[in-house]
């Protein structure tokens, strides 16, 4: 195998590297810079709005599983019918 | 005034709260970016890239960055978003590694039997240059390709090519010294 001189190497490449591709810019650049930071603001602003409402909604789940909680020590529903039967006569009879 | 003088001039302002003159730093600089990003990123990719940093420098705006030399800030964005391109690509294995080795072996050749630079100059030997230039980098990592064209190729200090990165001067110059290495590698066994 060859043995080769790496930075001379280097330097001949350089000259290909150096030399200007002409890129130019679409006349519209600017303003599709503008319209994509537009819609970066705009999703930004949904998922502030999705974290809001999820937070609202995990914390409605976390009041229907306290409430659940809850009911399973209360007593049957049968148990409940008689206590708000006997709830209502007591109104009737004005005892409360 | 000159473009670079205009260019740091509007990003002071820009930096102190002037958003509303954003759209005219855009139409400003990109020539700038554009230029850049052509020599680090493929052609077709060229304006994609140049969204990117423009989109991350106005969302940078809100983190109210100190900023010495605007300029210096500029490319260094530019450059991390070229990286970051890089980076993306050969994690989706978008980098085609093509063979082209008997090209890369041709202008070696030539290479080692020209008696000076200047024989490189003309239209063709820089085409058939920028074909092993792609040969080689298709070869390196993110990390490497980065290294050797602001190292080698845009001769730049380390410290100042760490700077850019935003890597230390220790990574870059174990990075630079593999990288030589690797290239000086890679040419010789297609020699």
């Amino acid at each position: 195998m060859k043995k080769i001189e790496i930075d001379a190497f280097f330097s001949r490449l350089r000259t290909a590297w150096n030399v200007e591709s002409g890129a130019s810019v679409p006349s519209d650049f600017a303003s599709r810079v503008m319209r994509t930071i537009a819609k970066s603001e705009e999703s930004s602003k949904l998922s502030e709005i999705y974290e809001v409402f999820f937070r609202f909604a995990s914390a409605g789940a976390l009041t229907a599983a306290v409430a659940i909680a809850v009911m399973a020590y209360l007593p049957a529903t049968s148990d409940l019918d008689d206590i708000g039967s006997s709830l209502a006569d007591e109104l009737v009879e004005g005892d409360l | 005034m000159s473009e670079v003088e205009d260019i740091s001039k509007m990003m002071h302002r820009l930096f102190q709260g002037e958003r509303q003159v954003f759209a005219d730093f855009v139409t400003l600089s990109s020539p700038f970016v554009f230029r850049l990003l052509s020599k680090h990123v493929p052609a077709g990719e060229v304006e994609n890239v140049a969204q990117d940093v423009f989109v991350s420098l106005y969302q940078s705006l809100d983190k109210n960055p100190e900023i010495e030399n605007p300029l210096a800030w500029l490319k260094a964005l530019t450059l991390r978003r070229a990286y970051d391109f890089w980076r993306e690509s050969y994690r989706r294995k978008r980098v085609e590694v093509q063979s082209g080795s008997e090209e890369v072996r041709r202008w070696s050749e030539e290479c080692l039997n020209a008696s000076s630079a200047a024989e490189f100059t003309t239209a063709e030997n820089q085409r058939e240059a920028r074909a092993v230039l792609s040969w080689l980098f298709a070869r390196l990592s993110a990390e490497d390709r980065m290294v050797l064209s602001l190292v080698y190729l845009d001769e730049l200090p380390v410290k100042d090519a760490a700077k850019l990165l935003g890597w230390s001067v220790t990574n870059v110059k174990v990075r630079a010294l593999r990288v030589r290495r690797k290239a000086r590698q890679l040419l010789e066994s297609c020699l």
